[in-house]
């Protein structure tokens, strides 16, 4: 298992999952809230704004004596400066730096100390931060939190000590690593205009000519109340909790700067195939990869996209693994999924070519996927079987207190639904044969994608 | 009056305690972190245990909260050593699920998918998730899976080529070649950790192995299957009778290992990857420690101390301190037959050598001076909020009892767990810091860059030999293979493009160099005369004392002067035909000198093509070519001599035009570093000056 697990690690889980490493885990942390998939058992909280904006959301549940406290910031890549690129990633790491009551270096040894655990992720739309305590320990993450929102500090030692890390961490996941460049070089050539054209992390360049006069603007322009969900989850009593929050928060200025947000329709409509190939040096097996211009997560359509991806890659008896892996043997990893984001997003196939097979070869093999999915209705064994696997899912997406507290806050900054978290999978049963088949030709069409082989050698 | 002042007071007092009230408020006291309140109890799941007749022992852990169920079989085997054919036991993980007896891989696929199920087999068990509902299809599929195997030779290809593909998107991947390397520096071949898969292990491994082994190692007598979620053990249990029941029992093979000891001193182990942007850092070395083992516990709160997470010392020194790394990290694994303790980090190019150095300075840290008593405390904090965070998967309550048998833990363990840990003491940590923490034995693997950093890193490797291993821990071959397309005429070829082209060296009919060497005697005067084709002239002056001329006129050749008289002799003749034409890669049929290309080397940090030369005379020879500039930057001819043959080396650097051709300024040899001041060329050089007289 592990050896087939490294690539699978790479291209998915670095990119599409939340991970556990240290900081920052996973520049782009969960691709959507439609990922939450919740049905059963349902999960019951309350909401409320507060008066300099700060969304609450609580949701009690004593089954464990934890408690996750999170605050989902507003901000990734996409409110970026093209000038400033990486700036929403590295305040992720900034945000660690302390506060004038929290010495350097000490934010992680509060949380460790009381037995916790915390980690943060950055993606184009968000900026998200969680700490799992022990629920006697609720009010520590409540200060925390606060003293990240009131008066974090952002400090010339702090940015230069940072500035470092992150590069080594781009180094880490992104140069060292093979295949790392893997969504850049998608992203890049699928937007023009829009920030999605860039990574969230950004350009090293950019982080270096930054005077610390803008790290500070940054911080006062994003890390607002009325730019923040503050969830908080687990063994907690809402009357007192509410008051904690009260006493920690309520007094945060409500934001006075206007918040840059990018107009989702700037980007215009593609009109011709990209295709291209970019080099990796450490890589020995090359990948194809197609990517298909697709719409924000909100869109109805999403669903449907999903429920396509499923049949494509979903299990060992996809299609794309029953055919490319194992049957013609031509791939080493088939796989599709939708990276749906805030403004727009596309839908990806992609696979690692076995040694010997062309990369021409696995484009057409590919394409006679896609060409599959547009002409013909899927069978009624794969819509029972796409839908039974939906269910399935839909009961272990909330999972854990963190699990339950970051689902419920991208459903509201997102969708502004935070109830969606009960009732997702109707969305997806609702999806019809047709609807996948329309989705197919409606998306899966040669101008509207970017093809990229990514090939083993030096640039 | 009175009733108008009971109002007021009343009117004074609610205002007051409103400006309490947001007072309160307003002046939080942020200086401080609020304590916590009561500590809550944690309380360890309760689960219920069977063993079938044929030994399989089964545990239940009831968790109703969600409408799933999941199987988690782990047969207990002893580790196998695989030797030459080292990845048969993947290969036989691999098999399992590729079909049984009475179902092909394909239907095991769909009816999995069907269910929504996940499922997946390995080496050491199976692992199943299902809603409840699906229950008893997912458990046949499950029990058809392990007890029904089948091992088609199909499948078995498949699995091979699979795994060469695998193998093959390894070879640059920095952290599986660390891995690699650790297996070879720290266990070798001799044992089962130390078994790396390759092409050719994986070339030696026959259907046959698989299934052996699966006959050798599979059976319920040694295996646990946990079962955790909605479900009861008055459910479970019939249907595990009914499904594994006629597993047959067997008789497990037990190995007796030999285990690793650390070594005597620091050695690096290295891998060179060109182009590195990072290296990729270990410390490693074996440790004797056992879950529930007598240091167990001191040993996760040392490790936690050193480097268990952000708040470690590694992490605070190599990360927040100098930001050289993304993280810095240790661990110390426990396992029944060797543990090991790791270090690493993967940091810049440039600042190898001084991650290297700190990460010492830490272990020499904690070795001699222990831990502090607050640190203690931190860490049994952390463990003690680890633990509890880990309960609210049902999961571990399975894990738990597991380990309890498996491990012959007393049955209390995990309820006595925190008790124990927060009863360790400082004496205990630093105790355990003193005896586990080496501070000189420890390998170091590192992947990276090693034009870059070899030099700086030698002072960490006690003979100052860095041992250097390929992506699977073999020796490295001395070359690397040419990219291909690259052959030797095309190295020939670029060099003469590279120093102007044929037509330029052609026109070149004679050439008069002077400069000087800076030899071991002191500075002596140099001049060199070249004319086509091949006659040449070489005076060396010692001045105020001599000169030696070596004059080749094409047909023959002397050595005369301070040093003696030397006559050429007929094989000598031959060979000076060729040294004295400008350039023999412009024509080496004509210079008589076979070439071969025999890969790329790494000459100074720098890649080049390394071709030997077979001179007219049988004598041998090597120059080597930039892949960069196609410049030659070395020969090596090798004098055989009665004391055995040794390589006589010259280097050519600062290439400079003249006429169009780029000529060596600065040569580099044996005898001392020779520097042309001047070079000048068709200026009419008479025949007379190659006269032997």
């Amino acid at each position: 298992m592990e050896k087939f697990g490294t690539l699978l690690t790479l291209l998915l889980l670095n990119y599409l999952s939340m991970n556990k490493n240290l900081l920052v885990a996973g520049l782009l942390g969960p691709i959507s809230i439609a990922g939450i998939l919740a049905q059963s058992p349902q999960i019951k909280f309350e909401e409320y704004d507060m008066n300099n904006g700060l969304h609450v959301i609580l949701h009690e549940d004593h089954s464990v004596p934890l408690v996750a406290v999170t605050v989902n910031y507003h901000v990734g890549s996409k409110n970026e400066n093209p000038e400033r690129t990486g700036f929403a990633h590295f305040f992720e790491h900034l945000m660690f730096e302390g506060s004038p009551n929290i010495k350097r270096g000490e934010f992680f040894k509060y949380i460790s100390n009381a037995g916790g655990d915390n980690n943060a992720y950055t993606t184009q739309d968000q900026t998200f931060y969680y700490e799992v305590l022990p629920s006697n320990q609720l009010e520590l993450g409540l200060w925390l939190e606060s003293e990240r929102m009131l008066q974090s500090k952002v400090e010339d030692i702090g940015v230069n000590t940072q500035r470092e890390v992150v590069k080594e961490e781009k180094r880490l996941r992104v140069d060292n690593q093979p295949y790392g460049r893997f969504v850049s070089e998608i992203f890049v050539r699928a937007f023009k205009v829009h920030p999605y054209r860039w990574a969230p992390i950004g350009s090293m360049e950019h982080l270096n000519a930054a005077a610390l006069s803008e790290f500070i603007d940054f911080y006062k322009t994003f890390y607002v109340p009325n730019n923040a969900v503050l969830t908080i989850t687990g063994d907690i009593n809402i009357v007192t909790t509410k008051t904690l929050i009260d006493k920690y928060f309520k007094d945060i200025p409500k934001g006075t700067k206007q918040i840059p947000r990018p107009t989702p329709s700037v980007e215009p409509a593609m009109t011709k195939e990209v295709r291209d190939s970019v080099y990796d040096e450490f890589i020995q097996l090359p990948a194809v990869i197609y990517a298909y211009r697709i719409p924000s997560m909100t869109s109805p359509d999403y669903y449907a996209l999903q429920m396509m991806s499923q049949v494509l890659s979903g299990g060992a008896s996809s299609r794309m693994n029953k055919e490319l892996v194992d049957n013609q043997q031509k791939a080493l990893q088939a796989f599709s999924f939708s990276y749906a984001l805030e403004d727009a997003g596309l839908f990806i196939t992609a696979s690692i070519v076995s040694a010997g097979v062309d990369v021409k070869e696995m484009d057409r093999l590919m394409q006679i996927e896609v060409d599959k999915m547009k002409n013909d209705l899927i069978t009624e064994t794969e819509f029972t079987k796409i839908r039974n696997q939906m269910e399935s899912q839909s009961v272990s997406a909330n999972e854990g207190v963190q699990g339950v507290a970051t689902n419920l806050s991208n459903a509201y900054l997102f969708h502004k639904n935070t109830g969606l978290v009960n009732n997702e999978l109707d969305s997806y049963l609702k999806v019809t044969k047709d609807d996948i088949k329309r989705v197919a030709n409606q998306y899966l069409v040669k101008e509207n994608r970017v093809v990229l082989f990514y090939l083993p050698g030096k640039k | 009056m009175l009733l108008n002042k009971y109002n007021m007071k009343k009117i004074i007092c609610g205002t007051i305690l409103a400006l309490l009230v947001t007072g309160g408020y307003a002046q939080v006291d942020r200086t401080k972190a609020p304590p916590p309140g009561p500590a809550p109890k944690i309380t360890l799941g309760k689960y219920e245990s069977f063993t079938l007749k044929n030994g399989l022992k089964v545990i239940v852990v009831e968790n109703h909260k969600l409408p799933k169920v999941t199987y988690t079989l782990v047969v207990d085997a002893d580790p196998t050593l695989e030797g030459n054919k080292a990845g048969y036991v993947s290969a036989f993980g691999e098999m399992l699920g590729r079909g049984t007896a009475t179902r092909t891989k394909a239907q095991i696929d769909e009816e999995s998918d069907m269910i929504g199920a996940s499922l997946f087999p390995n080496s050491g068990g199976i692992y199943g998730s299902t809603l409840k509902k699906n229950n008893e299809k997912l458990l046949e599929l499950m029990a058809d899976i392990i007890l029904h195997p089948s091992f088609p030779q199909e499948e078995f290809d498949k699995v091979i080529n699979r795994s060469k593909d695998a193998l093959e998107s390894n070879k640059t991947d920095a952290g599986a070649i660390a891995g690699n390397l650790t297996s070879k520096a720290v266990y070798g071949k001799n044992h089962p950790y130390g078994d790396i898969e390759t092409d050719s292990t994986l070339a030696n491994i026959k259907l046959q192995d698989v299934k052996d082994y699966y006959a050798k190692t599979f059976m319920p007598n040694i295996s646990y299957l946990a079962i955790v979620g909605d479900i009861t053990k008055a459910e479970a249990q019939p249907l595990i009778e009914k499904y594994f029941g006629e597993w047959a029992k067997g008789t497990p093979t037990k190995i007796k290992l030999t285990n690793p000891i650390p070594p005597s001193n620091p050695e690096i182990t290295m891998n060179d990857r060109p182009g590195s942007q990072q290296s990729t850092l270990r410390f490693v070395y074996p440790v004797q420690n056992t879950v529930g083992g007598p240091d167990f516990l001191k040993l996760r709160l040392l490790n936690n101390v050193l480097g268990g997470g952000a708040t470690g010392r590694l992490f605070m020194n190599l990360r927040e301190k100098h930001g050289y790394t993304y993280g810095a990290y240790s661990s110390i694994s426990a396992d029944e037959n060797v543990g090991q303790f790791t270090a690493s980090a993967d940091v810049r190019t440039e600042v190898t050598d001084s991650a290297i150095f700190q990460f010492i300075s830490e272990f020499n840290k904690i070795a001699t001076g222990g831990v502090t008593a607050d640190e203690l405390q931190s860490a049994k904090n952390e463990l003690t909020g680890s633990f509890a965070i880990g309960l609210e998967d049902p999961q571990t309550v399975a894990r738990f009892a597991i380990n309890i048998d498996m491990y012959k833990l007393p049955k209390d363990y995990y309820e006595n767990y925190l008790t124990n840990l927060n009863a360790v003491t400082l004496e205990d940590v630093n105790a355990a810091a003193a005896k586990y923490i080496l501070p000189f034995n420890y390998h170091i693997v590192i992947v990276g860059d090693r034009a870059k950093i070899e030099k700086k890193i030698l002072k960490y490797d006690t003979d100052k030999k860095i041992t250097f291993l390929d992506p699977f821990g073999y020796p490295a071959a001395e070359l690397k293979s040419a990219p291909s397309g690259v052959t030797v005429q095309t190295v020939m070829d670029s060099y003469i493009t590279s120093i102007g082209g044929k037509d330029a060296i052609s026109k070149i009919k004679d050439a008069t160099g002077t400069g000087k060497i800076n030899s071991p005697f002191g500075a002596l005067d140099y001049k060199q005369i070249n004319k086509y084709p091949n006659k040449s002239y070489v005076l060396i002056t010692v001045p105020a004392y001599g000169s030696q001329e070596i004059i080749f006129n094409g047909t023959a050749g002397r050595s005369q002067g301070l040093n003696g008289t030397v006559n050429y002799d007929e094989k000598m003749i031959k060979d000076a035909n060729a040294d004295a034409m400008f350039a023999y890669e412009m024509d080496l049929t004509a210079s008589g000198i076979q070439a071969t290309l025999l890969g790329v080397d790494l000459i100074e940090g720098k890649d080049a093509y390394k071709v030997e030369l077979t001179y007219p005379s049988g004598k041998k020879g090597y120059a080597w070519y930039s892949t960069k500039t196609n410049l030659k930057i070395r020969t090596a001819t090798i004098e055989v001599t009665d004391e055995g043959s040794k390589e006589e080396i010259t280097s050519f650097s600062d290439y400079r035009p003249v006429n169009g051709v780029m000529m060596p300024y600065y040569i580099k040899s044996s005898f001392g570093d020779l520097i042309i001041d001047k070079i000048e060329v068709n200026t009419g050089v008479k025949d007379e000056i190659f006269t032997i007289k």
